[in-house]
C-alpha cells in the first residue's frame, strides 16, 4: 500500500507532464514567424493559463511541505 | 525514451528545427533494444518509467561497453537534490528539467554531440590499431587467437594481483595490442621457421620500440604503452629493448610477459609441440628462480593456470 504523499508526488508528476507538453507545443507556435495576429492571441491564452496551472501546482507542493 | 507520447513529439519537434532525426522507445526495454540497434548519438531519458525507469535504463546503457560512450540525458520533472545524485550515480552525462525549454534543450543536445564526436574519433582511431594488431596476427597461422588468449589470461593475473579496472581493461588491450609493432617486422624474419640469427633476432627486437611508437599519438592508449614496449624486459635487466631491471620494469608488462611465454610455450609452433601446462609452469618457475620474472607473480599464474589453459583449448 502506497501512501498518501507518494499518491500525490504521482499524481503532481503526471500533470506537470501533460502541463510540459501543452505548453512546449504552444511555444512551438509562438515562435512561428507566420502565424497570424488573432491565432497568436488565443495560443498565447492556452501558453499562459498552463504557466499558471503549473505556478499552483508548484506552490501546492509547496504548502504541502511546508505543512 | 518517454512513456507519454505527447512528451516524446513535443521532443522531436524542438529538435527537428535543428536538424536532427528522432526514434522513439515507449519505455526503458524499447529503449535498451533501440539503442543497440541503431546506434543513436545521444539519448534523452524520462525518468519516471512504469517497468525499467530511467535511473536503471541509464545504468544498463552505461555498464555496457558497446553503449557505455553514447550521452545520455535524464529529461526529468523531478527536482530533487537526492534525484540529481542517482542520476549522477547511474552515469547520465547531462540534465534537462520538465517542463523543457526550446532553446535550453537544442543548446544541450549540440554541446553533448559535439563531445561525442570527439570520442567517436578518438574510438576510431583505437580501432583502426586494433584491426592492424589482428591483422598482423592473422599473418602467421600458428598465432591464431593469441592475441584473444593473451588479453584473457592478463586480465585474469591482473585480477588475482588485485589490480583496479582502469590497470584491468589496459591489460585487456595490451593482450590485443602488445605485438603491434610486428607490422613493421619483414615476413622473412617473423614466419622464420627454426632459430633466428643474432641479426634476425636484433631485428625482431626492435617490434617493441616500432609498436611504442604506433601508440604514441593516442592518449587513450597511454597506460597500454608500457606493455608493448616492456613486455619482453626480464626483472634481471637481460631483456629487451631497454634492459630495464627490477621494479623499474613496469607491473603491467611484467604481467604480459608472464602469460606471453605461458601462451607461446602451451601452443603449436613450426619447429616444436606444444608443452603441456604444467610443463609450461614449471618453465616460468624456472625463469623465476633465475631472476627473470617476479616470484609471487609467477606463482599466483600458476595457481589459477590449469584453468586458464584448459579454456584455452
Amino acid at each position: 500500500v502506497r501512501d498518501k504523499g507518494e499518491i500525490a508526488a504521482k499524481w503532481r508528476h503526471d500533470m506537470k507532464n501533460h502541463l510540459g507538453v501543452i505548453l512546449g507545443f504552444s511555444e512551438m507556435l509562438l515562435s512561428e514567424p507566420g502565424l497570424p495576429d488573432v491565432h497568436r492571441q488565443d495560443v498565447r491564452e492556452i501558453h499562459d493559463a498552463a504557466r499558471r496551472a503549473l505556478g499552483l501546482l508548484e506552490s501546492a507542493r509547496g504548502e504541502e511541505a511546508g505543512g | 525514451v518517454d512513456d507519454v507520447a505527447a512528451n516524446a513529439r513535443l521532443l522531436e519537434r524542438q529538435l527537428l528545427g535543428d536538424g536532427h532525426r528522432v526514434l522513439f522507445a515507449r519505455d526503458g526495454e524499447e529503449a535498451l533494444a533501440v539503442v543497440s540497434r541503431d546506434h543513436p548519438d545521444l539519448v534523452l531519458l524520462d525518468v519516471m518509467m512504469p517497468t525499467l525507469d530511467g535511473f536503471e535504463t541509464c545504468r544498463r546503457l552505461k555498464s555496457d561497453p558497446a553503449t557505455r560512450l553514447v550521452p545520455v540525458v535524464l529529461v526529468t520533472a523531478l527536482h530533487e537534490s537526492s534525484d540529481r545524485v542517482r542520476g549522477l550515480e547511474v552515469g547520465a552525462d547531462d540534465f534537462i528539467s520538465k517542463p523543457v525549454n526550446a532553446a535550453e534543450l537544442t543548446a544541450r543536445v549540440r554541446s553533448l554531440l559535439r563531445i561525442k564526436r570527439y570520442t567517436d574519433e578518438l574510438d576510431s582511431a583505437e580501432s583502426v590499431i586494433v584491426s592492424l594488431a589482428l591483422t598482423i596476427e592473422a599473418r602467421d597461422a600458428s598465432t591464431e587467437g593469441h592475441c584473444q588468449r593473451l588479453a584473457r589470461y592478463a586480465v585474469r593475473l591482473g585480477r588475482l594481483l588485485g589490480l583496479d579496472d582502469d590497470n584491468l581493461s589496459a591489460l585487456a588491450r595490451g593482450g590485443f595490442l602488445h605485438d603491434i609493432g610486428k607490422v613493421g617486422i619483414p615476413d622473412a624474419v617473423l614466419m622464420k621457421p627454426g632459430r633466428l640469427t643474432p641479426e634476425e633476432f636484433e631485428v625482431m627486437r626492435q617490434h617493441t620500440v616500432i609498436g611504442d611508437r604506433l601508440c604514441g599519438e593516442l592518449r587513450s592508449l597511454r597506460r597500454v604503452r608500457p606493455i608493448v614496449r616492456h613486455h619482453h624486459e626480464r626483472l634481471d635487466g637481460s631483456g629487451y629493448p631497454d634492459g630495464l631491471r627490477g621494479g623499474a620494469v613496469p607491473l603491467l608488462a611484467q604481467i604480459m610477459g608472464v602469460v606471453d611465454v605461458f601462451d607461446a610455450l602451451t601452443t603449436e609452433r613450426p619447429y616444436r609441440q606444444p608443452m603441456t601446462v604444467a610443463a609450461a609452469c614449471e618453465e616460468l618457475t624456472r625463469e623465476a628462480r633465475v631472476g627473470w620474472r617476479d616470484r609471487a607473480m609467477v606463482d599466483a599464474f600458476v595457481s589459477a593456470a590449469a584453468e586458464m589453459g584448459a579454456s584455452a583449448r
